[in-house]
């Protein structure tokens, strides 16, 4: 009787332990990343609006309404979800005990997500782009500062994302702070040796395309086994397959010089979960001591307690696979020199080296006053975009 | 039965893990109560190191009081016209730049010795002209044409920080130094010289713990 009483209490706390450790993204946000991708963003942003998301994954719910409120052009809605998800993550700059000790009871889902230290820095890219199609070059500025400051804390594994890095300099050279501009174009021009470009003067005018096409790699999940009763299980970035799109600009007419910067942002994102590689291997061999740990001392009451508990212990190991999936795949960056005045430009993205079908063909008519710069946004990969 | 009866009884009882229950209990519900206090706004208040109201005074108060004990700008012959160009924001932060110029501008009309003009409502004014002007107001009620004041100075400045943080190490807590730097100036429209400027200064650090639950 007495056995069968432990065995049931010892049950509970499984059930207890499986139930707390949900592994997978909370529903509504897989529900509004789906409408997205169908070409629904209006429908994503009302799912997410009524979403009762689960605290762990808070984060991934402003990361996801702040862009796809951007992708629809509800700039200031977006300004909004990014300010709430910055908060986010400097409320989860720290070693939360709760977090730890549910991520090394369980698996790192039961941990709120902090996101990778690219998503972080992504955060400050999206900002900044609000701000400029805002029409507010300095709250631009503001971003740009904070995307430097966090270049200065994890900048090696982010280096490489030219993009985020041009949209720095421009955001400044935009605000007329030139100093801030030349520091960013010189560094870039150090580190991909480049021509540092020449600041805009008061007689030329530009369009700049920042074109968002296809969508992010998700992270996978990996196993590696140590003997049939022992696992760990992480996450990981696939090879991308995806292209670098093919842009072609013609100014009234004629093909023009254009300069371009992109950035695969899964490249990035693997640099940054690569760098977090050491932190999650350590955690991993914590979890999996523990778990043994566990599993042992209820064998030692009960033989097949603890069987049920190894192979409950090794079901809950899941790679924590959580990501803001709704990123694009690509940002580029496309400077259009123009003289000021009226112009018609034609614009024809393509996602593969054969330019002859095309992802997104528009014509746009702008007017520029001499000096001025003008930043428009397209997303490529959603229909109806 | 009330809780305060329920705490007497269970005082007399002996059951001194139920009393540290109940204590946790009311600790717990004592810090979750929703609470509302006035600040005074000439006591300086600080929660972390970024900027805040507390900042905005001493910014102002000190830009002030400076120029309005300063000779740089003769008011003897008569009030000076200003006209506000703003204070550009070269922070990491979103600040409402205007916030400081509109203090600033408060301060100077009330001291009696400046008079400013009213950027922001240029247009409105001319709008508002322009009505009049069409014949929908009797000629008598009309404002006059060109007889609106001209600027002698142009206010303008900057706001700056410089922020650290603690390098990366084993620590229990994470520093951070946050250095301000706001500087105004008055420019001559005339000469294009700079009549009078001056800046403060604001350094503070914050720490915060590494660990929590």
């Amino acid at each position: 009787m007495q056995v069968h009483l432990k065995m049931t209490k010892l049950c509970a706390v499984f059930i207890a332990l499986v139930t707390l450790q949900a592994c997978a993204t909370s529903g509504p946000l897989l529900v509004a990343r789906d409408q997205f991708r169908q070409g629904s963003p209006d429908d994503a942003l009302q799912t997410l609006e009524n979403a009762e998301v689960s605290n762990r994954d808070q984060l991934l719910l402003y990361l996801d309404q702040g862009l796809i409120a951007q992708a629809s052009g509800k700039y200031t809605e977006s300004k909004f979800a990014f300010e709430r998800a910055m908060e986010i993550i400097e409320e989860l700059d720290y070693v939360s005990v709760k977090d730890q000790t549910a991520s090394i009871i369980t698996s790192d889902w039961a941990a709120r997500y902090p996101g990778e230290t690219s998503e972080q820095l992504w955060v400050h890219t999206f900002q900044m782009l609000n701000y400029l199609l805002l029409n507010s070059p300095e709250g631009a500025a503001v971003e740009a500062r904070r995307a430097a400051a966090f270049y200065d804390e994890h900048g090696d594994s982010l280096k490489n994302d030219i993009f985020t890095r041009t949209l720095m300099a421009l955001s400044f050279e935009t605000a007329g702070q030139p100093n801030g501009a030349r520091v960013e174009y010189r560094k870039l021009a150090n580190d991909f040796d480049l021509n540092p470009p020449p600041l805009l003067n008061k007689n030329e005018s530009e369009l700049v395309f920042v074109i968002a096409s296809g969508f992010i790699d998700p992270k996978l999940p990996g196993d590696l086994f140590f003997g049939y009763d022992a696992r760990i299980a992480f996450p990981y970035y696939a090879p991308s397959f995806q292209t670098v799109p093919q842009t072609t600009v013609r100014v009234n007419g004629k093909t023009s010089n254009i300069i371009t910067a992109n950035t695969a942002l899964v490249e990035i994102s693997q640099a940054a979960l690569e760098a977090r590689g050491k932190s999650v291997a350590v955690r991993q061999a914590l979890r999996l001591a523990a778990k043994h740990n566990m599993a042992d001392s209820i064998s030692d009451q009960s033989e097949v307690a603890g069987t049920i508990a190894k192979v409950f212990l090794l079901a809950i190991e899941q790679a924590d696979t959580r990501s803001w999936e709704t990123l694009p795949a690509h940002m580029t960056l496309v400077r259009v020199p123009l003289k000021p005045g009226k112009h018609s430009i034609s614009l024809d993205v393509s996602s593969s080296s054969n330019t002859s079908s095309s992802d997104l063909s528009r014509i746009f008519d702008v007017e520029l006053a001499p000096g001025q710069r003008q930043f428009k946004l397209l997303r490529t990969g959603i229909p109806h975009q | 039965m009330n809780l305060a009866s329920s705490a007497l009884h269970l005082g007399r009882s002996r059951h001194p893990a139920a009393i540290i229950c109940l204590c946790t209990i009311f600790a717990l519900l004592s810090g979750c109560a929703a609470t509302t206090r006035t600040l005074d706004p000439d006591v300086e208040q600080h929660y972390d190191a970024s900027y805040d109201f507390s900042d905005k005074k001493q910014i102002v108060e000190t830009l002030t009081n400076s120029l309005l004990s300063s000779s740089a700008v003769p008011t003897e012959s008569g009030k000076p016209v200003i006209i506000v160009y703003g204070v550009d924001n070269e922070t990491s932060e979103h600040i409402n730049t205007g916030g400081i110029t509109d203090d600033i501008r408060l301060s100077l009309i009330k001291s009696g010795e400046y008079r400013f003009l009213n950027r922001k409502q240029r247009s409105n004014v001319q709008a508002e002209t322009n009505f009049q002007q069409a014949g929908f107001v009797p000629p008598e009620q009309r404002v006059s044409e060109g007889r609106q004041l001209g600027a002698d100075y142009i206010l303008s400045g900057t706001l700056r920080s410089i922020e650290k943080k603690q390098p990366r190490q084993w620590r229990l807590n994470k520093k951070e130094l946050i250095y301000y730097s706001m500087n105004l100036e008055l420019t001559n429209l005339e000469s294009g010289e700079i009549s009078w400027a001056d800046n403060v200064e604001i350094a503070r650090e914050a720490s915060r713990p590494i660990i929590g639950w």
